[in-house]
């Protein structure tokens, strides 16, 4: 029995489009398709285009002429009830179609971290490398509120070294986590790092066999540049066709920089990436789960830095609604900010994932800077998730159903409100009350007397350090003994320079 | 205020201003009053494209801005560079070639560098993407560049950074360039000192402060 998720309330979610206007940029997206097309460095995958039926440029290196008819009839393909597995089953991830659950984990993928000097007052920046994605993963093991594990540190120190750093990452989250291990991405050593990875896969899961049907991780996709998929993302989707892995489609360079198609126009484009992707895997790997992500970037023109903006929100609430009624299939978004402080970072992060929580997204993705996380944002995280997992578990309380009103019982309290606090039904209902995950939420004077902790600063690293201390229950010895004797032949294969 | 000045006050406005027609517009006037056309770039365009990336440095100009401000430099520059007698040509600030590694498509953080160095008077040379070693050497040793610039944005590329400062060391050009790497796999010190770089940045206003002060060192 999973334990993971959110039951989201059937009506009642925030919607940005009606119908009509959901049509047109969903048609607008057809017509990108057959008009502008998809770039893809990969020889293989334009043949495989071509045989679908689309027309390639193959001195280009472009896919024109996008029938839509072919790209529906694989899109709907796509499976509406599948499971992505926790290594432990109670941390499966169990999807019956589009907005039923939330589930929730950070995300992040810094190559740096983060430790705060307390005598000089400032940051000591450090490279992290797989054994610093094992220690993250471990750390969101233990927490609750986080329903599946992303990786947070990259394996940056090994892909300095020249060594498969996917290869090393993914051992690390297999070996770190109990939940599902999320992101495998691309690599630059064709698709025998994938090959390497599915074994891995396969040693936790029991066989190639039983990964197909419990997918311990899946691969994650990037078009650059409007719509250009690289020979990276291009061997990376040749690897998840051959080795059935679940695919996440994101369009994270939306084409005009900064409008005037920012979002309309935007999300017809991130909706046209999405479609191809999805529709290219369906035709050659049938049935096997795909996530559209439902992020609209954009880039914010003063610093360059990627947003989530409130133009990008409006899109990515469109392409909710568009996967979710037309489509019939869940989405996944990453919230925040890609770059900056942490106090803009946690502030954009809390009002992302709001806006996020209301638009009904099935995987929510915290997201911090890639280039360097301090560990004590796990639990900023924490807490909104935390936060956020309350408030939509309990949003059908403002349904005016007889129990939501009580009547009965305002009648019986009466205007003096005599007993209300001991009353039955109150008692009951206590475990309804949101408590903090990490703030000091004791009066102020208290507060001020045990001298005005800072949540970022002093509370979460406090918590941090009793979350240091989970151990994810492990996996037998003999598997990973299995799994780092072939994390040791990939490197010595794989390695360049 | 004399007629030169007041024509260097609208080359200098028109680059602010990223108004072409104005541009052109005060390079005839230039051209017609006998305006030394090195003054008219370094004392009129040159000022207005400063002015830009003082702007763009506190945050008050988009990086569109800039880039429309540059190309608006650009063609004037070109039109008054005809007028220009034969070795006066005003030098820029230092030459660069900047690009992205074999293997990574990712450009902004190029095309970002690109237009603030120009605004701020570097020449630039911009050879792209996914680009292998062996051309960012060529491109410098053709154009006679003061800088490489090397951009990597994943921790899987980032290896070709030091590929580059290994070649530039086996061919014996280390010493004649400045190599300056950065992009979204955030090359610190640490990795700058490994592979013998001579400096590093992920932010274009911290880059070009850099840059400017290995210039002078040089």
């Amino acid at each position: 029995m999973s334990r993971t998720g959110v039951t989201l309330p059937s009506h009642g979610l925030w919607n940005v489009c009606n119908r009509e206007e959901l049509e047109i940029i969903d048609n607008a997206a057809y017509k990108i398709l057959n008009d502008v097309g998809v770039f893809m460095d990969d020889a293989d995958l334009l043949k495989n285009a071509e045989k679908m039926g689309f027309s390639v440029d193959y001195g280009k290196k472009v896919v024109t002429a996008i029938p839509e008819h072919i790209v529906r009839e694989n899109v709907a393909k796509a499976p509406r009830n599948f499971l992505l597995a926790g290594r432990d089953p109670e941390w499966d991830l169990i999807f019956e179609g589009p907005g039923r659950k939330q589930f929730w984990a950070p995300e992040c993928g810094a190559t740096d971290r983060l430790d705060w000097d307390e005598k000089k007052k400032t940051y000591v920046r450090s490279r992290v490398g797989s054994k610093d994605t094992l220690y993250a993963a471990k750390i969101v093991d233990g927490i609750d509120d986080f329903d599946f594990n992303l990786y947070l540190f990259d394996a940056a120190e090994e892909g300095h070294l020249g060594l498969p750093s996917e290869l090393n990452k993914m051992n690390a989250m297999l070996q770190g986590t109990t939940k599902w291990a999320g992101h495998l991405c691309t690599t630059v050593s064709d698709i025998k790092e994938h090959d390497y990875v599915a074994k891995l896969g396969a040693e936790v899961a029991g066989g190639a066999e039983e990964l197909r049907k419990r997918p311990l991780f899946w691969t994650v996709y990037n078009y650059i540049g409007t719509l250009q998929l690289n020979r990276f993302n291009s061997w990376l989707l040749r690897a998840a066709i051959k080795h059935h892995f679940p695919i996440m489609p994101a369009v994270t360079a939306g084409a005009p920089l900064m409008g005037p198609a920012m979002a309309a126009g935007n999300t017809a484009l991130s909706h046209a990436g999405v479609l191809f992707m999805i529709a290219l895997q369906q035709y050659y790997d049938p049935g096997t789960a795909a996530v559209a992500n439902n992020i609209v970037f954009t880039l914010d023109p003063f610093g360059g830095r990627s947003s989530i903006s409130a133009l990008g929100t409006l899109g990515s609430c469109a392409m909710n609604q568009l996967w979710h009624e037309f489509y019939g299939l869940p989405t996944a978004q990453y919230s925040g900010v890609g770059d900056g402080s942490f106090d803009e970072v946690a502030f954009t992060l809390n009002r992302s994932e709001t806006l996020q929580e209301l638009m009904g997204t099935d995987m929510m993705f915290e997201q911090f800077s890639g280039g360097a996380l301090d560990p004590r944002m796990i639990v900023v995280a924490a807490e909104i998730a935390h936060q956020g997992r309350h408030f939509m578990s309990n949003f059908d309380e403002i349904r005016p159903t007889a129990e939501n009103l009580a009547l009965d019982v305002i009648k019986e309290v009466g205007v003096m409100g005599e007993g209300w606090m001991t009353h039955k039904y109150n008692v009951d209902r206590l475990k309804r009350w949101g408590k903090s995950y990490s703030f000091d939420t004791r009066p102020m004077d208290t507060w001020l007397e045990d001298g005005a902790p800072s949540w970022v600063f002093d509370l979460c690293k406090e918590k941090l350090k009793e979350l240091e201390k989970h151990e994810p229950k492990p996996l037998p010895k003999d598997t990973v003994a299995r799994m780092n004797a072939i994390v040791k032949e990939g490197n010595e294969k794989l390695k360049v320079g | 205020m004399a007629e030169k000045d007041r024509i260097l006050e609208k080359l200098a406005k028109a680059v602010v201003d990223r108004d072409e027609k104005a541009a052109m517009a005060a390079v005839k006037e230039a051209i017609d009053a006998r305006v030394d056309p090195v003054d008219a770039i370094t004392k009129g365009l040159s000022a207005g494209i400063k002015e830009v990336g003082e702007k763009f440095g506190k945050g008050e100009l988009p990086i569109p801005f800039v880039m429309l401000s540059g190309q608006v430099l650009g063609k004037a520059s070109e039109e008054l560079q005809k007028h220009v007698p034969k070795g006066q040509m005003p030098k820029p600030l230092a030459t660069m070639v900047i690009g992205t590694v074999s293997g990574d498509i990712h450009n902004l953080g190029t095309n970002i560098v690109t237009a603030v160095f120009s605004a701020a008077g570097f020449k630039m040379y911009n050879i792209g993407v996914d680009q292998p070693v062996e051309n960012f050497i060529n491109k410098a040793e053709e154009v006679k560049a003061d800088i490489i610039g090397a951009s990597a944005l994943m921790s899987n590329t980032i290896l070709q950074q030091k590929f580059l400062a290994d070649t530039l060391k086996e061919k014996g050009l280390r010493d004649k360039y400045i190599y300056m790497v950065g992009g979204g796999a955030f090359p610190g010190h640490e990795w700058c000192d490994e592979i013998g770089a001579d400096g590093y940045a992920t932010d274009v206003s911290i880059a070009l402060e850099k840059a400017k002060k290995l210039i002078e060192k040089k």
